[in-house]
């Protein structure tokens, strides 16, 4: 028993992610996730893409417990039971697509120490992860700023940098370039390709994605019903006709 | 309706004594002159206008204008609705009966001083709180406020309110725009609708904003909870609280007490 556990551990470490038959449905019976199987290795930059209402959001949502489908859920050789769940929060950062609901708190110091607060880090340590991210960023003037009086860009960035404080293994970015206008979507880009964590993008800017995915995973109806290397998914005139991409 | 409608930050930046004295000594002072106002007996209109001169005097200090806080000082107007009652409550002497038909009904000359007590009140702590937060960034006062030890989900509540209101009342002012947008008119003259139809959309558009704002709450959890939050407030040790001036709150609370005296001793 003892081995196996051993050698799951041993194979299940390769990928960053791996979904297994994942299921879920919502209170009002609209079943979002139907059977997903995945798996994301080390450093891969990954997209997904396709309609709203496709589930890519619900998915993104049980990368770290917030939602707990039906189906088995490992984040680099862990797998994710509530007994784990706080590990798992310390390897997955979770961008979500409104800044103004990642950004909660009175300045932007103060919001991204909040992770590394939580994970019951020294103040030394903690005032030096805010730093980091916010230098990761290219916020590190910001630190005294409200969120408040941040342009929306700039929000994005700071609400990347909540989540690089807490030095996590994996991104993952729920619309990242959402609302921001085209020196801001640039400017963001650049930040996403020099970063060197596995991502997971849901998004429907497909320049982004060319930019900055390596692979692109389609979902429809709760389903993902194309994997492939980015150059192929593209150029796939068919199937992005085929889910209105 | 105007759609110009923010709320603003009430911080006014400055470079006063009063902007440089201490976060946690103007709350402490602030809140020993709400004690003081509180407690001052109801029949001592010889110290009230004292108590009208210190916040005139701070306010000169710090360079605030005066009618910037009697403007916020209206905000105590609706809650003085609520000491009407003790108007026909209060035993005492009858100085007024209002008739009406076979009714009447009879307004008690101590019932007319109490409610004029809990509005000279109620104002002269509103323009206090007032100057506090038009001399004190917010987040200033809230380390102040955990400085002080109060309990941390206090702050914490305050804080995130604080960080909200803004969004929220960003949220009321495009709904009203979009109201204006289609408000309308194809000739001259009254608009289309009743007052009872205009109140159900007025209505409607409140309890849209309560339930996008029930729905940001769940997203702001969600947001929390995937940076580590397990339903305990933490945070970083206080370091923007400043010092306490001693001296000055010494002096603070030797001039509260004097004023209490002869509050008691004037009525």
């Amino acid at each position: 028993m003892f081995a196996l556990t051993g050698n799951i551990m041993a194979i299940t470490h390769e990928k960053m992610i791996e979904i297994q038959d994942l299921w879920f449905e919502y209170p009002n019976k609209r079943i979002a996730l139907k059977g997903i199987d995945l798996h994301i290795h080390p450093g891969e930059k990954t997209a997904l893409v396709g309609l709203n209402g496709a589930g890519k959001s619900t998915l993104l949502l049980h990368l770290n417990g917030i939602l707990n489908g039906h189906g088995t859920i490992w984040i680099d050789g862990i797998r994710l039971t509530a007994n784990t769940v706080g590990q798992v929060r310390a390897l997955v950062g979770l961008v979500f697509q409104s800044p103004d609901d990642q950004l909660f708190s009175p300045t932007v110091f103060e919001d991204v120490a909040y992770g590394p607060i939580y994970q019951g880090l020294p103040p030394e340590e903690i005032e030096a992860r805010v730093r980091m991210a916010l230098n990761m960023v290219g916020m590190q003037d910001y630190g005294d700023r409200a969120p408040y009086h941040l342009s929306v860009g700039e929000k994005k960035r700071v609400a990347i940098a909540t989540v690089l404080s807490m030095q996590p293994k994996i991104l993952a970015l729920d619309e990242p370039s959402a609302g921001l206008d085209p020196r801001a979507r640039r400017s963001l880009i650049n930040l996403l390709k020099g970063l060197p964590h596995t991502m997971l993008i849901a998004t429907h800017d497909l320049g982004l994605v060319e930019e900055v995915a390596s692979r692109v995973l389609v979902m429809s109806e709760g389903k993902i019903t194309a994997d492939g290397k980015t150059e192929h998914i593209l150029k796939d005139k068919e199937t992005l006709q085929k889910y209105l991409l | 309706m105007s759609n110009n409608f923010s709320i603003s930050d009430p911080y006014q930046p400055g470079t006063s004594v009063v902007h440089q004295l201490g976060a946690q000594t103007k709350l402490l002072l602030a809140l020993g002159y709400l004690f003081t106002t509180a407690a001052m007996p109801e029949k001592a209109w010889k110290v009230y206008p004292v108590l009208l001169i210190l916040i005139i005097c701070t306010a000169f200090l710090a360079r605030i204008r005066l009618v910037s806080l009697i403007k916020r000082s209206l905000l105590a107007f609706p809650f003085h609705l609520a000491a009407l009652p003790v108007l026909f409550t209060l035993p005492g002497d009858p100085c007024l009966i209002l008739s009406w038909s076979k009714f009447s009904i009879a307004v008690s000359a101590p019932g007319v001083n109490r409610f004029l007590a809990i509005g000279a009140k109620m104002w002269l702590c509103i323009q206090a709180a007032a100057l506090l937060t038009a001399t004190t960034p917010m987040r200033q006062l809230l380390a102040a406020v955990d400085a002080l030890r109060a309990p941390k989900v206090l702050t914490a509540a305050a804080a995130l309110m604080w960080r909200y209101l803004f969004v929220i009342s960003e949220e009321a002012v495009r709904l009203m725009r979009a109201r204006s947008s289609r408000s309308a008119l194809l000739s001259e003259g009254q608009g289309g609708g009743s007052i009872a139809w205009r109140a159900k959309v007025t209505g409607g558009m409140a309890g849209s904003l309560f339930l996008r704002s029930l729905e940001r709450s769940e997203r702001i959890y969600n947001a929390m909870q995937s940076r580590g939050y397990d339903g305990k407030i933490r945070t970083l040790p206080s370091t923007q609280a400043e010092e306490c001036a001693p001296l000055t709150l010494v002096i603070g609370g030797f001039l509260f007490a004097c004023l209490l005296l002869l509050g008691t001793l004037w009525q």
